[in-house]
C-alpha cells in the first residue's frame, strides 16, 4: 500500500478531492454508461484507483499488470479486484484498514476491569488506526509494526477473544431465528383464526338464506333472530379470546404481549412442571414479600443466645426464632377484610371495577349507554 | 356560579352550567383524586375546556399540593383561546372571591410567534429563527461579549439577566399576545421569559411536542415534578403525534449536506487546533473523566437537542474511540458514507434496528454504544467549536439524531428504504424512512413521571383503543351525551342514491360513473336545500381530483354553482386560507358556499364551522388511510403482534376518527345546529364506532337512506330548526341554573342515601336469617345432614 497511490485524500483536514468511484465515465478508458448501462467499477485494495470492469478484464486478464494511472506503479492482479462498497474510496480504505485492526484488537468490554481501561483502550486503538489510515511516512510504518508486534504477542488471546465473539455470535443468532419463527408462527395462528371466523359468519349467512329459502317452521324472522344470537355469541366469544387477555392483565406496565411471548417462546407449564422436583406446595412461593430478614438484629436479647454455649440447644436456632418473630409480625398485613367483603357484595372483583360502579351510580342520568362498555374493560 | 363539587368548591364563570359540563367535572375531580389516568369523551361545543379549567384551578387553590397544570393543545390558536378561557376564570375568581390569587399561567410556543428581534423574527422558516436565535444567546456569545469582542448578541434576551430569575413577568395570566406587548414594552424577550418562569407557574399551557417529543422535552420539560396534571387536548391523533416524533426520514440531499456539514467540522477542528488548542484538550479532559457538565448540557439554549437516552447512559463517559475530535468526525463520516452505501440499492427493504446495526458493524466497524453516544459527543463538539452559523450543521444533527435513535431503540421501530417515490417512477429518490412503530414508546415516559394524564377529546371513540395502544390504564373512562332541549343536529346515512344504486368509495366501485353521478345528485340535491354554508369531506385529494373533474365532465358542478359558490381545500396552507376566507365572506352575504375538503387534510381538524358557516357537512366515503403504504403496514403488522389490535380493527378505527372529526366541525355549540351526513354503504356497519353524542342522535331510520329520503328528512330538520326557539326553553334540560344544579346535586345524594339504606337492609336480612339458621341448627341439631353443617360452617367462617 503505497502513500503516494492515494496521495490526494490522506491528510485529515486538507480540502482535496476526495478519491471517489466516478459515476458515468471510466477514467481509464473513458466509456460512457450512458452507452452501456451495465456499466461496474472495480477497485483493487493495493492502491484503490477505480476502473470499469471491461478495463479489469482487458488489462489483468493475462496476468499481473501495472496499474493504468500514470501516477501509480503498483503492480496489480485480477484477483484482488472487487466492486467498492463505498462510494468515497478513503473510506473504503479505511474500513479495509479497520478490518485488520479489529480483528486483531477483538477485546471487549467484559475483559477489563473498569470501563474507564476499556475506554482508553478504544481511543489507543482509534489512535493506532489513524496513523495507520492517515499517517504520513515512518508514522504509519511504526503503526504497522505495533500491530504486527501485538499480534505476534497476544496471539492465544485473540484466539481465545474470536471464539468467544463468534460463539455469542451464534447464540445471538439462534435466538433471533427462534423469535422469527414464533413470531411467523403466531401470523399464521392469527391468520387462521381469522379466516375461520370468516367462514364461520358466511356458513350462518347461508343458513339464514336457506332457512328462508324453506320458509320453515314460523315466520322468517324469528329464524334470523335465533341465528343472530347464535352469531353473535360466536363474535362474543371470538372478540373475549382477542381482546380478553389484553385487558385482563394489562398491569402497570399495560402491554400484554410481554406476558404472551414468553408462553409462546418457552416450554408451556405443563412441560415446565414436569422437569421440576415434586413441590408440595405446589409452587406457593414461601417467601416473604413485605419484608426479608436480615442475617444480624441488633438485640441485647438475642445475643447470648448466638455466643453463649450454654445457651445453645439442640435443634435451636437463633435464625428461626427471627424469621417467625417477622413472620408473626407481619402476619395479617394485605388482608383487608372490608374490601373482600365489598367485592362479595357487589360481586365485582377489583378495585377499579368498584369504582367505576360507584361512579356510574353518582353520575346521574346523562352517563348511561357507554356504562356496559366501561365495565367491560376493568373485569 | 358556585357550586360545590364533593367538598371541592367550584367556580365557574358562567351563570349557567350545561349537566354535560357537571358530569365532565365530577369525574375529572374523581380522576384527580385517585390519582391516576383518564380518558373522556366530551361533545364539541359544550364547553369543554372552561369546565376543564374551572375544575383544576379549584383543585390546585383548594388542596394544599397545588398541583401544577401542564394543558397541551395542538395549534397555537387553541392555546390562545386556552389561555383567553383561563384569563376570564381568573378574572370571575378574583371578583368572587374579592382579592386576586397568587396565581401565574403562561404559554408557550415557538421562537418563530414570539420573537421580537427586529431582523430574527422576519425569518419564515421556524428552523432559522431557531438557529439564529441560538447563535445570539448561546453561553459562550456572552462570554465573548464580557470579554470586550464584538460579537452580535440579542438586547432583548440579555436584559433578562438583569432581573430577578423567578419574577421576570408578574402575576396573572398572560396570553401570548399579552406577553408579546409585555415584552415589548420591557425590552425582554417573551420566549424565553415564557420558557424560565415555566417553573414558577401554576398552569402552563404550550403545543404537545414540548411535552412528547423527547428532543424537546428532554430540555423544556425536564423540571416538573411528579404530581403536576397534564391534560392532553383534542387528543384524538395522539397516538400520530407520538410515532412521528420519533421518526425520521433521510434523504440523499440530506446526506450530501450532512457530509458538507462534517467537512466543515473537520475544517473548524483544524483550525482551532491552530488556535485554540487548550480548548479542545479540555473538552476531551471532560469527556475522559465522564464529567457531563450537566447543568450545561441541560442548558435552555444548548444547540441541539438530544434524542432521549437512558439516565444510566447519560451518566456514563463517551466511549474512547469517539472522545477526540478528529476521531469522532471520522466516525460520523464513515456513518453517513455507509447510509450514502445503503441507498445506491433499488429494492424496497425493511430491516429491524438490530438487523441494521449488525450489518452497520460488519461493514463499518461501527459498534452500538459509540453511536448511541452521537447526538450528545457531537453537541459538545459543536459546543466546544463554539460555531454560530448553526443552520449549517442542521442536517449533520438530524444524521447524528437518527444514529443515537437507531441504537436506543430495538423494538418498535422498523427503518424502511423506499428507492422510489411511487411504483411508478422510473428516477430514483431513495428515502431512508426510520420509523416508529409504537405510539406508546414516547408517550411512556409522560404516564410514568406523571401521576394524573388526562385525555380528552370531542370525538375519541372507542374510548378502549387509546388505552391499549398508548399503554396505559385508566382509572374514568367516559363519553358523554349532549344533552339538549330540541333535537339540533341530524346525522344520517345515506347508503343509496335516488335510483337505489348504492354508493361508496370503495376501491372497486368508486370510479363508476353511476356512483361518481349519484354522489354528485347528493352534493347538488344538499346545496339546494342547506341555507348557507355547506361542508363536504373526501377521503383524500386524490379522489377528491378525479371526482371533481369527472362531475365537471357530467355538467353536476354547474348545477352546484345555481346555488353556491364552490371551494376548494389544496395542499397549499396559504391557497386554503384564502378559499376560507372566500368561503366565510360567502357564507355571511348569503351567497352561500360549498367548501370541498379533505377528510385528512388541516381544514378537517382545526377549523371550526359553527352557525351559517357550517349547515350541512356531507361526508363522502370513508376516509381510509391509504393502505398501500409500507410505514402503515408495517404499523398495522405491529398494533396486531403487540396489542392484539386487528388490521380491520385498526383502520377502521382511524376512519372513523377521522370521519367523527369532520361531523362535528359543525356543531361548535348548544344553540348551533347543522345536518350531518355519511354518504358511504360501508357507514351503516360502522355506526357504532361513532361517538356516543353523535351515534345516540342517530335515529334507526336515518341510517340505510337513499339520496332523495334524505333531502326530505333534511328538509323537515331544517323547517323544526326554523321555528323560534327562546333560551328559556333549554332551562333545566341542557341548561342548569344553580337551582337546577343544586337539585341535581340533592338528588343524586338521596339515591346513594337510598342506595346505602338497601345495602344496609340487605344486610341486615342477611343477618336476620342468618341467626334464624342457627337457631334452626340448634333446635334440631340432630336431625341435620352433613352438607347443611358444612354449609353453615361456611357461612359462619365468613362472618
Ligand atoms: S432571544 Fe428572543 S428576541 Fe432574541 S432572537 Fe431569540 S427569540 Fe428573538
Ligand atoms: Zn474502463
Ligand atoms: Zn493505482
Amino acid at each position: 500500500m503505497s502513500r503516494r497511490a492515494t496521495g490526494p485524500t490522506t491528510t485529515l483536514g486538507t480540502m482535496a478531492a476526495p478519491n471517489v468511484v466516478p459515476e458515468d465515465i471510466c477514467p481509464v478508458c473513458k466509456r460512457n454508461r450512458y452507452l452501456n448501462s451495465s456499466m461496474t467499477f472495480k477497485i483493487n485494495p493495493e492502491c484503490y484507483h477505480p476502473m470499469c470492469s471491461q478495463c479489469v478484464e482487458t488489462i489483468f486478464k493475462t496476468g499481473p499488470n501495472q496499474c493504468p494511472y500514470a501516477s501509480c506503479n503498483k503492480t496489480l492482479r485480477l484477483k484482488g479486484f472487487r466492486e467498492a462498497m463505498f462510494a468515497d474510496l478513503t473510506i473504503q480504505r479505511e474500513v479495509d484498514i479497520r478490518k485488520r485492526v479489529a480483528a486483531v484488537f477483538n477485546n471487549t468490554q467484559d475483559d477489563f476491569e473498569t470501563l474507564r481501561d476499556y475506554n482508553n483502550y478504544l481511543q489507543d486503538v482509534e489512535d493506532l488506526t489513524f496513523s495507520l489510515v492517515y499517517g504520513e511516512g515512518t508514522e504509519r510504518a511504526d503503526a504497522e509494526a505495533k500491530l504486527a508486534d501485538y499480534e505476534q504477542q497476544h496471539r492465544a488471546e485473540i484466539e481465545r477473544n474470536k471464539k468467544k465473539g463468534s460463539d455469542a455470535e451464534a447464540l445471538r443468532l439462534r435466538r433471533q431465528k427462534e423469535a422469527d419463527a414464533a413470531a411467523a408462527a403466531r401470523r399464521a395462528e392469527l391468520l387462521r383464526e381469522e379466516a375461520e371466523a370468516r367462514e364461520e359468519e358466511g356458513k350462518l349467512n347461508q343458513e339464514v338464506m336457506e332457512a328462508l329459502q324453506r320458509g320453515e317452521s314460523g315466520n322468517a324472522a324469528e329464524i334470523q333472530a335465533r341465528i343472530l344470537a347464535k352469531k353473535k355469541a360466536k363474535l362474543a366469544k371470538l372478540n373475549a379470546e382477542h381482546f380478553g387477555p389484553s385487558m385482563d392483565n394489562a398491569g402497570p406496565r399495560g402491554i400484554s404481549i410481554r406476558g404472551l411471548r414468553q408462553k409462546r417462546t418457552g416450554p408451556t407449564e405443563d412441560e415446565e412442571d414436569r422437569n421440576k422436583p415434586y413441590d408440595p406446595y405446589a409452587g406457593v412461593s414461601l417467601q416473604p414479600t413485605r419484608y426479608t430478614v436480615q442475617d444480624h438484629y441488633e438485640n441485647p436479647f438475642l445475643e447470648p443466645a448466638k455466643e453463649r454455649e450454654d445457651h445453645k440447644v439442640g435443634g435451636y436456632n437463633v435464625q428461626e426464632y427471627v424469621a417467625r418473630a417477622m413472620f408473626e409480625a407481619f402476619a395479617g398485613l394485605g388482608v383487608m377484610v372490608g374490601e373482600e367483603k365489598a367485592s362479595e357484595q357487589r360481586s365485582v372483583g377489583t378495585t377499579a371495577a368498584r369504582d367505576a360502579v360507584a361512579r356510574n351510580k353518582t353520575s346521574g342520568p346523562m352517563t348511561t349507554g357507554r356504562r356496559q362498555e366501561v365495565d367491560d374493560v376493568f373485569v | 356560579m358556585r357550586f360545590f363539587i364533593d367538598d371541592l368548591p367550584v367556580l365557574f364563570p358562567y351563570p349557567r352550567v350545561y349537566p354535560e359540563q357537571y358530569a365532565y367535572m365530577c369525574d375529572l375531580k374523581k380522576t384527580l383524586d385517585a390519582g391516576g389516568h383518564c380518558v373522556l369523551e366530551m361533545p364539541s361545543g359544550t364547553g369543554k375546556t372552561v369546565s376543564l379549567l374551572s375544575l383544576i384551578v379549584a383543585y390546585q387553590q383548594h388542596y394544599p399540593e397545588h398541583r401544577k397544570l401542564i394543558y397541551c393543545s395542538r395549534t397555537m390558536s387553541e392555546i390562545e383561546k386556552a389561555l383567553q378561557e383561563l384569563k376570564a376564570l381568573m378574572k370571575f375568581r378574583a371578583n368572587e372571591l374579592g382579592h386576586v390569587e397568587d396565581f401565574r399561567g403562561l404559554g408557550l410556543t415557538s421562537r418563530k410567534n414570539l420573537c421580537l428581534h427586529p431582523s430574527v423574527k422576519r425569518e419564515k422558516s421556524g428552523a432559522i429563527v431557531d438557529a439564529r436565535c441560538r447563535s445570539l444567546t448561546a453561553g459562550f456569545v456572552k462570554e465573548k461579549k464580557d470579554k470586550g469582542e464584538n460579537v452580535d448578541v440579542c438586547i432583548y434576551h440579555d436584559n433578562l439577566d438583569l432581573l430577578e430569575p423567578h419574577n421576570l413577568i408578574p402575576n396573572g395570566v398572560w396570553t401570548l399576545d399579552g406577553l408579546l406587548r409585555y415584552g415589548e414594552q420591557h425590552k425582554q424577550c417573551p420566549y424565553f421569559t415564557a420558557r424560565r418562569m415555566m417553573q414558577y407557574c401554576n398552569v402552563i399551557i404550550y403545543s404537545y411536542h414540548y411535552l412528547l417529543d423527547p428532543k424537546i422535552a428532554e430540555r423544556v420539560s425536564k423540571e416538573f415534578s411528579k404530581d403536576c396534571i397534564v391534560v392532553f387536548d383534542e387528543a384524538h391523533n395522539i397516538d400520530n403525534v407520538c410515532i412521528e416524533s420519533l421518526s425520521q426520514d433521510i434523504t440523499e440531499d440530506s446526506l450530501r449536506k450532512a457530509t458538507r456539514g462534517a467537512q466543515n467540522l473537520e475544517r473548524k477542528i483544524g483550525e482551532m487546533k491552530e488556535t485554540d488548542r487548550e480548548q479542545l484538550e479540555n473538552e476531551y479532559q471532560k469527556l475522559v473523566e465522564g464529567l457531563r457538565d450537566q447543568e450545561e448540557a441541560r442548558q435552555e439554549d444548548a444547540f441541539m437537542a438530544n434524542p432521549v437516552l437512558p439516565d444510566d447512559l447519560l451518566k456514563e463517559a463517551v466511549p474512547g474511540n469517539i472522545r477526540r475530535a478528529e476521531h469522532f468526525v471520522a466516525f460520523l463520516k464513515r456513518f453517513i458514507e455507509y447510509l450514502k452505501s445503503r441507498m445506491k440499492s433499488r429494492k424496497v427493504t425493511s430491516e429491524t434496528p438490530t438487523y441494521f446495526l449488525d450489518h452497520l458493524k460488519e461493514h463499518t466497524f461501527i459498534e452500538k454504544k459509540p453511536l448511541r453516544f452521537c447526538a450528545e459527543r457531537l453537541t459538545s463538539l459543536v459546543r466546544t467549536l463554539e460555531l454560530t452559523n448553526i443552520e449549517d450543521y442542521q442536517t449533520l444533527q438530524e444524521v447524528a439524531t437518527f444514529a443515537t435513535l437507531v441504537a436506543t431503540y430495538e423494538k418498535g421501530f422498523l427503518l424502511i428504504l423506499e428507492p422510489f417515490e411511487s411504483d411508478t417512477a422510473e428516477v430514483p429518490n431513495p428515502i431512508l424512512h426510520f420509523t416508529c412503530l409504537d405510539a406508546a414508546i414516547a408517550i411512556k415516559p409522560v404516564f410514568d413521571r406523571f401521576s394524573s394524564v388526562i385525555i380528552t377529546s370531542g370525538t375519541i371513540s372507542p374510548l378502549e383503543m387509546y388505552p391499549k395502544m398508548l399503554g396505559f390504564n385508566a382509572v374514568v373512562m367516559q363519553s358523554y351525551t349532549m344533552t339538549l332541549a330540541r333535537k339540533s343536529f341530524l346525522p344520517m346515512i345515506v347508503t343509496r342514491g335516488s335510483d337505489q344504486a348504492p354508493v361508496s368509495t370503495s376501491f372497486q366501485v368508486r370510479n363508476e360513473p353511476s356512483v361518481v353521478r349519484n354522489y354528485g345528485n347528493l352534493l347538488t340535491e344538499f346545496a339546494r336545500v342547506t341555507p348557507d354554508g355547506m361542508v363536504v369531506f373526501f377521503p383524500s385529494y386524490l379522489y377528491m381530483e378525479s371526482i371533481i373533474s369527472m362531475w365537471q365532465g357530467m355538467g353536476i358542478l354547474d348545477q352546484v354553482w345555481k346555488y353556491k359558490l364552490i371551494l376548494v381545500e389544496t395542499p397549499d396552507a396559504q391557497e386554503t386560507s384564502l378559499a376560507l376566507e372566500t368561503y366565510r365572506t360567502a357564507c355571511c352575504n348569503g351567497r352561500g358556499a360549498v367548501l370541498l375538503c379533505v377528510a385528512r387534510g388541516k381544514v378537517s381538524e382545526g377549523i371550526d364551522f359553527d352557525h351559517h358557516y357550517g349547515r350541512t357537512v356531507l361526508c363522502i366515503g370513508v376516509p381510509f388511510q391509504y393502505t398501500e403504504s409500507r410505514i402503515l403496514k408495517a404499523r398495522l403488522e405491529f398494533l396486531r403482534e403487540t396489542y392484539r389490535i386487528r388490521e380491520n380493527d385498526f383502520l377502521s378505527f382511524d376512519a372513523m376518527r377521522h370521519a367523527a372529526q369532520c361531523l362535528g366541525r359543525v356543531l361548535r355549540g348548544k344553540d348551533d345546529y347543522g345536518i350531518m351526513v355519511l354518504a358511504d354503504r360501508r357507514f351503516q356497519k360502522k355506526r357504532d364506532q361513532l361517538p356516543k353524542w353523535i351515534e345516540q342522535a342517530m335515529l334507526e331510520v336515518d341510517v340505510n337512506l337513499s339520496t332523495d329520503m334524505a333531502v326530505l328528512a333534511a328538509k323537515r330538520f331544517l323547517r323544526d330548526m326554523a321555528q323560534p326557539f327562546r333560551p328559556k326553553d333549554q332551562e333545566g334540560i341542557s341548561v342548569w341554573s344553580i337551582e337546577d344544579l343544586r337539585k341535581h346535586q340533592a338528588q343524586m345524594d338521596e339515591e346513594r342515601i337510598l342506595e346505602l339504606q338497601k345495602q344496609n337492609e340487605e344486610n341486615m336480612a342477611e343477618e336476620v336469617r342468618r341467626q334464624q339458621a342457627k337457631a334452626l341448627a340448634l333446635d334440631d341439631d340432630y336431625d341435620m345432614d352433613e352438607d347443611d353443617e358444612r354449609e353453615l360452617m361456611e357461612i359462619d367462617g365468613m362472618a
